[in-house]
């Protein structure tokens, strides 16, 4: 790790004095951003009983530094990372320190070059896509080279070949890949001033990994090929993507054999004050890793994007939906129409209103029984391309209303009714199984509304409450929340919420979940000191259950950048 | 730019054709050759993190029948209850108490991140990484690897109960088959087969007559092992050891019961050598 280090200083530095050499006055630009979290766990009886959840280090502490150089075509990077030891919540794969992701990029003749770490999407990411989400401690970057080309106006191909990261380690699979997308009206030159756009593109992504199983006969090169186009027109705008993947038989899939396919589309209208999204997704058997047996969050080439709408609001949050790996079918339909000013409905400052629905299946499954094992391991289930599937996953419907009520007051009113399968998207129960007993499906149906207000107080000084009440006879019963934010531009902001879960069906857990921080803002450097309590989860991805642990506890968090 | 596309297009169908293997039959139809047995090979341990409230865990137990089924006594399952209370706690549904100490002190030196999991004699790990740990259906091909390796030593034991005071007596004896510049440590593990209690099935019910085996019941070395030998080891090296532990005969069937013995390495703690024996009275 230390000659990493070293290594990447020394690349810097010889770039510096470089560019020093050719031009005395351009030093290039460096840039850097830091965040710290950590917290002091305190023992909660009501939330822990027994304590197994309580830290013998009491207090946890994680972070990182990235440091950016960037002189013309040349760019150079590392992130330090330090898990000292993981906070609760996050996957305890992480654990340690050291420096996580170094590159160097460089563009010489329009091909752009990046050695070392990289992030990478091609299309939705249905066949390829690395991305780091912090808060989730989730992170796929490559490790290896990437070039980038484009040999004609209109046309750039991508190739690359790495190791996805998996928490302090490189995953056993290589993976390499290619990508070509035309932008039709770049490359044509007739069609320049055309009013409709036409782009498309394909995608092959191959991953290897040795295998040595003493059952079957693995591959050990998996191969996704997609395609996909994208037309604008006007208000209108039409996109399609299709990937297909031969046998991968995981973990994920029960080790069967069966090719995967999916395929993604979505339709766009928009006019001022109107806009309309139809989206169509269905997936079988698309669960893509570096590693066969990689379980939760670990080693996944590609993205399957959800087909529902990411709520931000903390209750209705708690029943988020998650894309099925190993197959669904979805929908969803969402329009958005703003109310005149000065119109009945609209009032003096007019209204916007904003209408969701989506809806998601298991595809249709005929199982094949195991007793015929080659056709079982070959094919795992029969299934029909545009049947729905005979288990529901989720259902949303949702209203938003957003309305400003005079200078000083605005408004956001939001209704939630949600329908939510336990089974499938937390604990993780196979189709096949509920199939065969529907009487086993956990459905979770509730209620929501949210009120939210937005009141400025005197310049600078804003007031924003939140109330939300969720209503469900199962899981968790209901619970109600009432949060206030009160900020005063640009350095103060005080927060204080609490969530009472006072429907549990266990009256030993009818608790409060009080969360309280105070947050300074000086230039681009962030203190936030918070208290709070936070609820039990758990959740299952191909075959493994984890659980969130419940804690209590002061938090501190430090960002800054320059 | 017809050229261009042409080139492209047959780049693409030439790396695809290449860069991908389509299997026509899954299933491999010929039988694992038997061991060589003029050489001494490895024995693996396979250790499942389970509980008995863990919905996916039964699937595991079953890949280590499956294993045991292909391997025989190379072959050495351990189940290790530890982990969440929401998955190994007791209920009144679920009324044995499967947990130990030296369990949980695994489960937490090797951070298990959920259940099930596993390790296959611990190769792979490092006080960063996650390769050790693996989901059950990757043990087979672990498992397939460390079998046809050549072990590094010879471990010979026996093990005895005696009734009158509820003791084991164990000796070992280990002939290095090659030399070895770490510590070497040992583990002794107390196992129990054949205990009909509650499990939470893969179809969100409860089989009441569930039959845990290769249950951890306690151990009569510390839970990350004892120095057997201090390096360097020399090939051709001999070393004993002797040792005596208390059998618990009113919570634990003697008949049922197995002593395993497994030696690692004091730096990569990966295990190198193992061997199981049936107690009896």
């Amino acid at each position: 790790m230390k000659n990493i280090l070293l290594s990447s200083f020394a690349v810097c530095t010889f770039f510096l004095a470089s560019a020093q050499e050719n031009n005395p006055k351009n030093w290039g630009e460096l840039h850097g951003n830091f965040q710290f979290d950590g917290q002091l766990y305190l023992r909660d009886t009501a939330i822990d009983p027994s304590g197994e959840f309580y830290p013998d280090e009491r207090f946890l502490g994680q972070g990182y530094a990235n440091l950016i150089y960037s002189n013309g075509p040349f760019r150079a990077g590392i992130r330090y990372e330090n898990y000292q030891n993981v906070m609760l919540g996050f996957p305890p794969g992480f654990r340690g320190e050291g420096i996580t992701y170094r590159f160097v990029q460089f563009t010489k003749d329009g091909l752009d070059i990046t050695a070392g770490n990289f992030y990478e999407q091609f299309g939705s990411g249905m066949a390829l896509r690395t991305y780091e989400e912090r808060g989730l401690g989730y992170d796929n970057m490559f490790d290896g080279v990437r070039l980038i080309y484009s040999p004609i106006n209109g046309l750039r191909v991508k190739a690359l070949i790495g190791r996805q990261r998996i928490y302090f380690d490189n995953s056993a699979g290589i993976v390499r890949a290619l990508d070509a997308e035309v932008t039709l009206n770049d490359m044509v030159a007739g069609l320049s001033t055309s009013k409709t756009r036409i782009s498309f593109g394909g995608s092959f992504v191959s991953k290897f990994e040795s295998a040595n199983s003493p059952i079957f006969n693995l591959p050990e090169n998996v191969a996704l090929g997609g395609i996909r186009g994208q037309v604008l027109r006007g208000n209108f705008t039409a996109l399609l993507e299709y990937v297909y993947k031969v046998n991968d038989p995981s973990a994920d899939n029960g080790y069967i054999f069966r090719p995967g396919q999916s395929l993604l589309a979505n339709f766009t209208y928009s006019t001022p004050g109107f806009g309309v999204l139809l989206g169509f997704k269905r997936v079988d058997n698309m669960s893509f890793r570096s590693e066969r047996d990689g379980t939760l969050i670990e080693g996944l080439i590609n993205f399957l994007p959800a087909i529902s709408k990411v709520h931000t609001y903390a209750l209705p949050s708690l029943y988020q939906y998650a894309t099925q790996l190993n197959g669904e079918m979805g929908m969803q339909l969402e329009a958005s129409y703003r109310v005149p000013r000065n119109s009945w409905l609209g009032g003096k400052y007019g209204a916007d209103i904003n209408m969701n629905f989506s809806a998601a299946y298991s595809i249709w499954k005929d199982p094949i029984p195991k007793t015929d094992t080659l056709n079982f391991v070959q094919n795992g289930y029969n299934t029909q391309w545009f049947k729905l599937g005979q288990v529901k996953y989720f259902q949303d419907l949702n209203i938003r209303w957003d309305q400003k009520l005079s200078k000083a007051v605005k408004m956001t009113l939001t209704y939630f009714n949600i329908q939510y399968n336990q089974s499938v998207i937390l604990d993780g129960v196979k189709d096949e199984v509920l199939i065969a007993n529907p009487s086993q499906i956990k459905m979770v149906y509730l209620n929501a509304g949210v009120a939210e207000f937005l009141f400025k107080i005197k310049p600078k000084h804003y007031l924003r409450t939140e109330t939300q009440l969720l209503l469900t006879k199962q899981d968790r019963g209901n619970m109600a929340m009432l949060l206030f934010e009160y900020s005063i531009s640009p350095h103060w902001f005080f927060s204080v919420q609490d969530i009472y879960n006072f429907g549990n069906p266990d009256p030993a857990f009818r608790l409060h979940y009080p969360l309280g921080s105070i947050v300074y803002v000086t230039g681009t450097t962030r203190f936030a000191f918070s208290y709070g309590r936070q609820q039990q989860g758990i959740f299952c991805v191909g075959g493994v259950c984890r659980v969130v642990p419940p804690s209590n506890g002061l938090g501190i968090s430090v960002t800054s950048s320059f | 730019m017809k050229k261009l596309s042409t080139s492209l297009l047959s780049i693409f169908i030439l790396i695809f054709a290449i860069s991908c293997d389509i299997i026509d039959n899954p299933l491999k139809n010929a039988p694992v050759t038997p061991p060589d047995t003029t050489t001494v090979l490895r024995k693996v341990v396979i250790e499942d993190f389970t509980g008995h409230r863990c919905k996916n865990c039964p699937e595991a137990a079953k890949e280590i029948k499956t294993l045991e089924g292909i391997y025989g006594s190379q072959v050495i399952g351990v189940a290790i209850h530890a982990g969440p209370s929401n998955f190994t706690g007791v209920t009144a549904s679920y009324p044995t108490d499967f947990r130990t100490p030296e369990g949980t002190a695994i489960y937490n030196q090797f951070r298990v991140p959920g259940l099930p999991y596993g390790m296959v004699s611990r190769e792979g790990y490092t006080a960063t990484g996650s390769q050790h740990l693996k989901a059950f259906n990757g043990w087979g091909s672990a498992v397939a690897t460390l079998v046809a390796t050549e072990a590094t030593f010879k471990l010979e034991q026996t093990a005895s109960y005696n009734a009158a005071d509820s003791t084991v007596s164990i000796s070992i004896e280990v002939t290095a088959l090659a030399d070895m510049l770490d510590d070497l440590m040992f583990s002794v593990m107390v196992l129990e087969s054949g205990i009909v209690s509650p499990q939470l099935m893969p179809d969100d019910t409860r089989n009441e007559t569930y039959v845990h085996n290769h249950v951890l019941r306690t151990m009569y070395t510390p839970a990350l092992g004892s120095l057997l030998q201090p390096s360097p080891i020399q090939v051709g090296q001999k070393i004993t050891k002797t040792l005596q532990g208390t059998f618990k005969p009113s919570k634990w069937d003697v008949t049922k019961s197995d002593i395993v013995i497994y030696l690692f390495n004091a730096e990569t703690y990966e295990i190198l050598q193992a061997e199981v024996t049936r107690l009896s009275l």
